[in-house]
């Protein structure tokens, strides 16, 4: 039967060295992946709203406001109820466009077109009786209602 | 100075509520580990306050901070002019923790720091809830002007973005962007890195002070080395704040433990922590709740005056925190997800259900025996060191021990029971927060763990020189 003080020291050393060997694992594995400064998701998404966010601000919707809501996929999968594999953008782009309120819908006066890639916004628009008001590039719009 | 100004308000909060001694350098780490806490936790409600009552952001936070803190520094004054001294230490301080173990704590605490920074480089915008929740929440604070009220506005969705968790953090990051002039990334991220790094101060040094250098130590390498722990403390969400004030309360009242005579400060100081936890969380109300009923169970009816001294004397400490919370739940939040979302029937339905059990119950076991660089802890290796070195539980630190243990085990069984009722689709709701629930009682629950391990058996130079020292005569 081992003594105290030698018991003492295993379950000291088991203690540091496990959990230093966890620690130096986590350090190299993450670091293998890491993104560049800017080059994280939400700054990625958030650098292209800008424009947006200052065109908002420009007529007078800088502190508070609605605007409505478009991208490529549907509005139910703009906002997912209870699944974490989608829905980011739309996320996104309320944490990016704060304090304006964003509404999941193309049913207001003023609305954001989360539209990037290559394909034509010109079915979305039509099906949901939108016009561009300002394009401001990446695939980011402001639109309004078509008359 | 405005940067100082919550930690200068904590000194002086602590300074006020701790019995005037000569501290050991752990006492004096606990000391500082609270003051930045409790600090934070102040100028939070501060500037909350001042929100509500400006209508927008202005100096007023600002100045009622420093009229805080002249207040509290006079009082602070007055009482070390009417008090001497006292020559005592609480617990071991005198103590020698053996070098060999010293190195490999600073070595954990050079790793921990550098998988904290990794973190966040992976994550500079922290976590998804940090963005989507705490973030957000700041940003309509700072950038609504009047409006920021827009923040609890029924059009977010409350599946999503929670409108109705408290404050806390939000309110700190909007109070670190006004005094910086702009939205800099930097301020949640040192607001994050001071709890992280306090929490694991807070539970070394209050383990130093209650159990000796030795345990201290290794209860700052196991909080340092807990993956987890530092993965939601670097992804900026309130998790590790809400651990933070949770730990303070039990630290606080085993420190009140320790004194033959009932004092007023640590009690006060209890009260304010937990009241903390409550502004940090919705989780932290379920502390709030067990904290009390829990405290009076293990004074037992032998303590009972003491016992209802103490409450009152919390109760004070809880009333800031609790005011502001109790506007933030009756004026301000929508109404929580979880509760909205129910029906008398289908929450009988859902408690009836053993499958739903099981699966919380596999699935939170699987978080917290599996050993890899993500898990949450390694409480595997925990256990072994509890087998290795025993656990005895010393008579001055039972009801200390009772607390924390309890404390801890209700919660894990609140979170659980709230997993079973849940109106969201369960592997869900589980998948995206188990792991952050288990961390909010990793801190408690080493503290409860080091309550209870056996002291480390003196060195043979120790007894050497406790049998050449004269009776009666201070070593």
């Amino acid at each position: 039967m081992l003594d105290a003080r030698t018991r003492d020291r295993i379950g000291a050393a088991a203690l540091t060295l496990v959990g230093a060997t966890i620690l130096i694992l986590l350090i190299v594995q993450t670091s293998r992946s890491l993104p560049s400064w800017d080059g994280e998701a939400v700054t990625i998404l958030e650098r292209r709203l800008a424009p947006l966010r200052a065109d908002l601000a420009a007529r007078g919707l800088s502190e508070t406001g609605k605007v409505g809501y478009v991208s490529r996929v549907s509005q139910g999968e703009n906002l997912p109820g209870d699944s974490s594999s989608g829905g980011r953008d739309f996320l996104a782009a309320q944490y990016a466009l704060a304090p304006i309120l964003l509404v999941n819908s193309p049913d207001l006066p003023l609305v954001i077109g989360d539209l990037p890639g290559p394909e034509s916004v010109a079915p979305i628009l039509s099906a949901n009786r939108l016009a561009i008001e300002t394009d401001h590039g990446s695939g980011a719009y402001l639109l309004r209602r078509a008359e | 100075m405005i940067v100082l100004l919550p930690f200068l308000t904590g000194l002086a909060l602590t300074g006020i509520a701790w019995p005037r001694r000569k501290a050991e350098a752990a006492e004096t780490l606990l000391l500082a580990a609270l003051a930045l806490g409790l600090g934070l936790g102040a100028a939070s409600l501060t500037f909350f306050a001042s929100l509500v009552a400006a209508g927008t952001i202005t100096s007023a936070f600002f100045v009622t901070e420093v009229v805080l803190l002249l207040v509290l520094g006079r009082i602070l004054l007055a009482r070390n002019e009417r008090s001497r001294d006292e020559v005592v230490t609480a617990g071991r301080g005198r103590e020698r923790a053996p070098r060999l173990l010293v190195a490999a704590t600073v070595v954990m605490l050079g790793l921990a720091v550098a998988a904290y920074v990794v973190l966040f480089l992976d994550k500079p915008n922290g976590g998804w809830d940090a963005w989507m929740i705490w973030n957000l929440r700041a940003r309509f604070l700072y950038r609504g002007g009047e409006h920021w009220k827009d923040a609890f506005s029924t059009l977010l969705d409350k599946n999503h973005f929670h409108a109705d968790y408290p404050l806390l953090l939000p309110a700190l990051v909007a109070r670190g962007w006004t005094c910086a002039g702009a939205e800099s990334r930097l301020v949640p991220v040192a607001i994050a890195a001071v709890f992280t790094g306090g929490t694991i101060a807070l539970l070394g040094s209050s383990v130093a002070v209650l159990r000796g250098k030795t345990l201290g130590l290794l209860a700052t390498i196991a909080i340092a080395g807990t993956p987890d722990f530092l993965h939601y403390g670097g992804s900026l969400c309130s998790d590790v704040p809400l651990a933070f004030f949770v730990l303070a309360t039990l630290v606080l009242l085993a420190r009140e433990d320790q004194e033959s005579e009932p004092t007023r400060g640590f009690p006060f100081l209890a009260g304010l922590s937990a009241g903390l936890a409550a502004w940090t969380k919705n989780e932290g109300l379920l502390f709030l709740a067990l904290i009390v009923p829990v405290r009076l169970a293990t004074h037992g009816r032998s303590g009972l005056a003491r016992a209802v001294r103490e409450l009152l004397w919390l109760g004070a400490g809880l009333a800031a925190p609790l005011a502001a919370l109790a506007y933030f739940k009756l004026a301000l939040a929508p109404t929580n997800d979880l509760i909205e979302g129910q029906s008398a029937g289908g929450f009988l339905e859902k408690v009836a259900d053993v499958h739903r059990w099981a699966y919380i119950a596999r699935e939170m076991t699987i978080e917290l025996v599996k050993i890899e660089h993500w898990g949450t802890s390694f409480l595997p290796v925990l256990a072994g060191f509890i087998v290795i070195v025993g656990a005895k539980v010393e008579p001055a630190h039972r009801r200390s021990f009772a607390l924390a243990a309890w404390v801890t085990a209700l919660l894990a069984l609140g979170y659980f029971l709230v997993y079973v009722a849940s109106p969201h689709k369960l592997e869900y709701h589980v998948g995206t927060s188990h792991r952050r629930l288990i961390v909010q009682l990793v801190p408690a629950g080493l503290f409860a763990l080091f309550l209870a391990v056996r002291a480390p058996a003196p060195s043979p130079g120790t007894l050497r020189d406790a049998k050449m020292r004269e009776p009666g005569k201070p070593d």
